[in-house]
């Protein structure tokens, strides 16, 4: 189940909305945008992407993009 | 040329025929797979990795540029058949004389520079899928290591018989070792030679069709297919003179019995699988994340309905949204983890559809339920029956990138 050696880094991270954000990302060279929305269920707080900012089959990682968008979330957040 | 594959010229001339046709149509998604390789500089090349991407990327050029050749004897070869079926008819009802391939020249029948070309070019495709399918089964199971060196001795072999034009057809160092010790071990030159043939052929064959079972790979989805359509038609045509083939398919098969027990990497030194049992299996290649939503609503949701509404390949989150449209309420939660501490978090709070993921391997989802002692049940829908398995908390943290739940 290996895939390629696809590259991606999160570029910024925009609020939009209360706990909404922009996340423009670099895929693979192209410019991507998806809309990340902080959530939190069963005590732990976490991100839906929408869309999803990968192709699966690429073995891309979406927790360090959840990590970018948390760390500006709680930045902002008192 | 006949001798050196030990069949009738005539059929063998229609089968190289058939097989330059695929051979051509692969051989340029397979360069361009080793250019990528040689591109990436994949770690497997190991201490002399810069000289083997530099000689990677001159045999993935002549591989392209052998198309053009190949497609213009292609068609010259099927002239050539075209005219010596109105020859050999002609020379029939004359006194019963059919034509003679190995009389032919080399720009319209099979002379020895044309035929050196040809197994030439073919060892370079199937020694180019070796390589590709070979990093593949590398990244994703560590063993293709076999592979990549005997493709590349193969695709070595092959570009020097294509390309210095002297009619030889050049051995590769592994089928020269086989053959040697073959005859040192008591078996006549002949035997020797098919010897050393039939094991080629069975890591070739083995590594090719392991392509196209280690479903998912990016890599050798790149060139999985060509691999194996490749690998097949070099078989096919050495294979005509020689009975390895029953051996290359029981190597085969055991490759495929090996992949399909493994969903992926995540499976790996798992003690205890058991497979089948209570988990619904996928019922399509990349159909994991409505298998496990089925298994989510304990069965109340099929995997048909979600898949019927999400498609396949969707990442686990897509759960949300239509389980919640199905049950008529918000029923259902779930997003993705920074980090391990949180998806571990998440799976003691009960039963969930779970995203895993590993770097460069495709993403999976599973249904993972929490055990009393402490470890979690892993409802597994990707291998040919479904497995159920046990882990530990390391494994949930390593693994697990998102979940979808009951919400509270």
């Amino acid at each position: 189940m290996s895939a390629n050696k696809s590259t991606a880094q999160v570029d910024q991270v925009t609020p939009v909305a209360d706990g909404t954000y922009q996340v423009l990302l670099t895929v693979d060279g192209q410019r991507r945008e998806v809309v990340a929305t902080v959530v939190a269920s069963r005590g732990v707080e976490g991100v839906t992407f929408e869309p999803y900012p990968f192709d699966l089959s690429s073995g891309l990682d979406p927790r360090p993009v959840v990590a970018a968008v948390l760390a500006v979330h709680r930045g902002e957040t008192p | 040329m006949a001798n050196f594959l030990g069949a009738d010229t005539a059929v063998l001339g229609g089968q190289v025929t058939a097989a330059c046709g695929k051979a051509a149509t692969r051989a340029d998604q397979i360069a361009a797979s080793l250019r990528s390789i040689a591109d990436n500089k994949c770690p497997v090349f190991g201490p002399n990795g810069e000289t083997l991407a530099t000689q990677l990327r001159e045999l993935a050029d002549g591989l392209s540029s052998g198309l053009q050749r190949l497609a213009a004897f292609k068609a010259t070869a099927q002239r050539n058949a075209t005219e010596q079926d109105k020859a050999s008819g002609i020379q029939s009802a004359g006194g019963g004389q059919s034509g003679s391939m190995e009389t032919g020249t080399d720009d319209g029948g099979w002379g020895n520079s044309v035929w050196d070309e040809v197994i030439g070019f073919l060892n370079m495709v199937g020694g180019g899928a070796e390589v590709v399918a070979g990093v593949g089964l590398l990244e994703f199971y560590g063993v293709g290591a076999i592979p990549i060196v005997h493709g590349l001795d193969t695709m070595y072999a092959g570009y020097r018989s294509w390309s210095e034009p002297n009619d030889e057809i050049y051995e590769t160092y592994t089928g020269k070792f086989i053959r040697e010790q073959a005859i040192e071990a008591g078996y006549t030159p002949n035997e020797a030679a098919w010897i050393s043939t039939g094991a080629e052929l069975a890591i070739g064959l083995g590594s090719g069709l392991a392509a196209k079972w280690a479903k998912g790979i990016k890599l050798a989805t790149t060139a999985g297919s060509a691999a194996d359509e490749a690998g097949e038609s070099i078989a096919r045509v050495a294979g005509a003179g020689g009975g390895s083939i029953d051996d290359m398919a029981r190597g085969a098969d055991d490759v495929a019995r090996a992949a399909a027990e493994e969903s992926g990497p995540w499976m790996r030194g798992v003690k205890g699988v058991e497979y089948g049992g209570e988990v619904v299996a996928q019922s399509r290649e990349l159909s994991c994340t409505s298998a496990a939503g089925e298994m989510l609503t304990g069965g109340a949701v099929k995997e048909a309905q979600i898949l019927s509404v999400i498609g396949e390949d969707q990442p686990v989150t897509r759960l949300i949204g239509v389980l919640n449209d199905m049950s008529g309420g918000p029923n259902y939660a779930g997003q993705f983890f920074d980090n391990g501490a949180q998806a571990l978090e998440a799976a003691r709070g009960g039963p969930m559809a779970a995203q895993l993921q590993v770097p460069f391997t495709k993403a999976h989802t599973v249904f993972i339920e929490p055990l009393s002692d402490g470890r979690f049940l892993v409802r597994d829908p990707g291998t040919t029956a479904g497995a159920v398995y046990k882990v530990g908390e390391a494994w949930i943290k390593q693994y697990v990138a998102g979940g979808v739940w009951r919400a509270e």
